[in-house]
């Protein structure tokens, strides 16, 4: 089993984090006060933690000559720590090459993540550690970056402007990296992100490169409630396009349950190590 | 069947039908990994568990030097359908099994060949896990060189790209009962099963006979405990292994005298050890991954057993860290061999016109310089065969790949150097997938060292180039 395999397991932990968990929580401000940029993105941040989660998801990456290529993965997340942890573990059925194998992520919120590998190949699990964030995660257009949590504290946040993406109100807020390291760890000089008002999810997002062109063009659709009580919603389509070299990646979550009471032991080397 | 074994078995069908009563709750992940059903969109919530079936198909050209000689000449030319049936009751147990079929020459056997390569069953039972069947067990958490490893055999004349293809099933026991953060695990191989390694050259009056491996008795069975510590920020485990060593070595076992030609016969002979060993792993922020490993093995009375090696302490700490699309693993490797003494064969090399000239019974005073002379050329042998030419050796490691062109080309290479024996070996690959279920891969299986040594030895019907187109499904 080889090295990049390690890096799509553990890299769709967190473009689970990011895009199929994003959820929604009132934004906290002061009573008839404008929520600032940032405001927006803190809450956007912490509504994105789901209770626990259980999924089937798909992605398929398309070519410009219409080409496909598909990968697919089970998965279950659930919080410890009141919400400072969330502890993931996916399982890969497709393509050949990577089915059965298996990736358990202990997200915390401001160390590095611990993150294990089962590989059937090697018959055992391993122990690894992040790679670049600006690589292209699994051939697909989506970088690790896209995946990620990013630190909050990394970014100038403005807001743009207000307007409708579909039937969503969105805040329109710019994303400037702090320095030059973090916008070329990432490989994005700026990011546009379009954050529903109601649903408090990214609905939108554009991306530049490092020259400032147009790069890639995130679209997020059909959004689900998952729970009502807290308000979160998740998309249940994301399509990553990238303008310069015309492929598409299309994340899609064929089924999903809400599941605060997913079981504890899904999260251990022992549960990952099953076939 | 005793009443203790009744009631055993019925205690064991209780705790089963409450965790599978447990289980009938399983959720939307478990059911996923296991029923085919769940991953369409139009599957319910209640979907039936369905047996799945994976595998692939391959074709494989390898291609090297003809023995002894400078032309090139196919070694191995195959092709190979497996089959991997999977039959899953999520919460309960679930069941695996692989067969594969090789037709073509594959330097292992002639004809077509029919390997079930692994059937096995596995309970689970709350804290307790077991798994019975025929499979592989590999130890360890350093990379592709594990001294703790002593459990399952392999074989090193199987011609593959993959390097998982060299394990061999064997008939085993293992549970694991879970005590977080520890982890006890138990194995039990009621059966021997040997490595096998190619053959290197014999002597023109030197045959190889029957193997003396142990019969399938209680007593010769291999038992090992490991006790794994697994917390978020390290994992180790300590283990400890009695039992016959999966790489036999060479026994005398007979020889002929009064005729010509005359006949020395070997035989590849196993021998039991103790093995205490340990390991860890652990990650420095995002900067590299750590991980350690360490075996001490003594084999029993191997003063006395001309085919054990002596005790030896093996060692391996390494790193793994990514340059962007290229990722890396570097390790060095050492043995210290206790108790050691160069072995430099017989002082008085046998001369097979000895045995022609003599008739039975012999003089015991000639049968013990026979005996000897052969014995002191086999424990030469046997020290190539086990690596332990030198007291402490120091040897590195270096696996390489870089995934480019959107993750479809793979340019991989895994290297190991012995720089006390001079001894090295080279795996460069060069992997494509021509589309998700379609790849071609082309590379090259190297070793050398200098003469007389172990890789010198294999050098010629191991190196060799290679190709392969794999279809899996």
């Amino acid at each position: 089993m080889r090295r990049w395999q390690y890096e799509l397991e553990r890299r769709v932990a967190a473009w689970i984090t990011v895009g199929l968990l994003a959820t929604g929580l009132p934004v906290a401000t002061p009573a008839g006060a404008e929520p600032t940029a940032r405001d927006i993105m803190e809450q956007v941040t912490v509504a994105r933690k789901l209770e626990g989660s259980e999924a089937v998801v798909s992605m398929t990456i398309v070519n410009p000559q219409g080409q496909t290529r598909e990968r697919r993965l089970s998965l279950a997340t659930k919080l410890y720590d009141g919400g400072k942890t969330e502890k993931r573990i996916y399982r890969f059925s497709a393509p050949a090459d990577v089915d059965g194998t298996g990736v358990l992520v202990f997200d915390y919120e401001k160390e590095a993540d611990d993150v294990w590998v089962y590989l059937p190949a090697l018959r055992k699990t391993r122990r690894i550690v992040s790679a670049q964030r600006s690589e292209s995660f699994m051939g697909s257009e989506f970088a690790y970056a896209d995946l990620n949590v990013p630190s909050l504290d990394d970014y100038d946040y403005k807001l743009v402007r207000e307007e409708s993406v579909g039937a969503e109100r969105c805040w329109v807020i710019d994303v400037l990296p702090k320095t030059p390291e973090t916008a070329k760890s990432e490989g994005y000089s700026r990011k546009t992100y379009w954050v529903s008002q109601e649903k408090h999810v990214l609905v939108k997002g554009e991306y530049f490169d490092l020259d400032g062109h147009a790069f890639k063009q995130l679209e997020n659709q059909d959004f689900k409630l998952l729970d009502a009580k807290r308000q979160r919603y998740r998309p249940l389509r994301m399509v990553m396009t990238n303008q310069q070299n015309g492929r598409r990646s299309i994340f899609a979550t064929e089924q999903i349950a809400f599941t605060p009471e997913t079981k504890d032991d899904f999260f251990t080397p022992r549960y990952l190590e099953r076939p | 069947m005793s009443v203790r074994a009744c009631l055993f078995i019925a205690s064991l069908s209780c705790v089963a039908r409450s965790a599978a009563a447990q289980s009938s709750d399983a959720g939307l992940f478990e059911r996923s990994q296991s029923d085919a059903s769940v991953t369409s969109s139009a599957a319910g919530e209640g979907g039936v568990r369905r047996p799945t079936l994976h595998g692939y198909t391959r074709a494989d050209v390898f291609a090297g030097k003809a023995v002894g000689r400078s032309r090139p000449e196919f070694q191995a030319t195959y092709a190979e359908l497996a089959l991997r049936l999977g039959i899953d009751d999520p919460g309960v147990g679930d069941a695996h099994a692989e067969v594969r079929v090789r037709s073509g020459l594959d330097g292992v056997t002639p004809g077509p060949d029919v390997d079930l390569r692994e059937a096995y069953v596995n309970l689970y039972l709350g804290k307790l896990d077991l798994r019975v069947g025929q499979q592989i067990i590999v130890w360890g958490r350093a990379d592709a060189f594990n001294p703790t490893n002593n459990l399952t055999p392999t074989d090193l004349r199987v011609r593959s790209p993959v390097e998982d293809d060299r394990r061999l099933g064997s008939l085993a026991a293992r549970l694991w009962f879970d005590l977080a953060p520890l982890r006890l695990e138990g194995v039990w191989l009621p059966v021997y099963a040997a490595s096998e390694i190619p053959s290197v050259g014999l002597p023109e009056f030197v045959s190889s006979s029957e193997p003396r491996y142990p019969g399938p008795a209680l007593s010769n069975g291999l038992g090992a405990l490991r006790v794994h510590l697994e917390l978020p920020a390290i994992e180790a485990s300590a283990s400890y292994l009695l039992g016959h060593a999966p790489l036999p070595g060479l026994a005398l076992r007979d020889y002929t005298v009064g005729v010509d030609p005359p006949v020395v016969r070997i035989a590849r002979a196993a021998y039991r050890q103790h093995v205490v060993g340990a390991d860890f792993s652990t990650a420095l922020g995002e900067l590299v991954a750590i991980r350690g490993e360490a075996a001490y093995r003594r084999p029993i009375d191997y003063e006395d057993t001309v085919q054990a090696p002596r005790p030896d302490l093996q060692y391996v700490l390494g790193v793994e860290h990514d340059f962007g699309p290229v990722s890396v693993i570097a390790q060095y490797l050492g043995r210290y061999v206790f108790d050691w003494q160069r072995e430099t064969g017989p002082a008085m090399p046998l001369d097979p016109l000895t045995l022609v000239d003599f008739m039975e019974p012999l003089p015991i005073f000639l049968r013990d310089t026979i005996d000897t002379s052969i014995e002191d050329e086999l424990r030469l042998r046997n020290q190539i065969l086990f690596v332990q030419r030198a007291r402490v050796q120091h040897l590195a490691s270096l696996r390489v790949e870089w995934r480019t062109l959107n993750d479809t080309l793979s340019l991989s290479a895994l290297g190991l150097v012995n720089f006390t024996t001079r001894e090295w070996l080279l795996y460069p690959k060069v992997a494509y997938s021509i589309s998700d279920w379609m790849s071609v891969s082309v590379g090259a299986e190297l070793y050398a060292g200098p003469d007389g040594s172990l890789f010198d030895l294999i050098e010629d019907r191991l190196s060799a180039g290679y190709a392969e187109l794999r279809l899996s499904f």
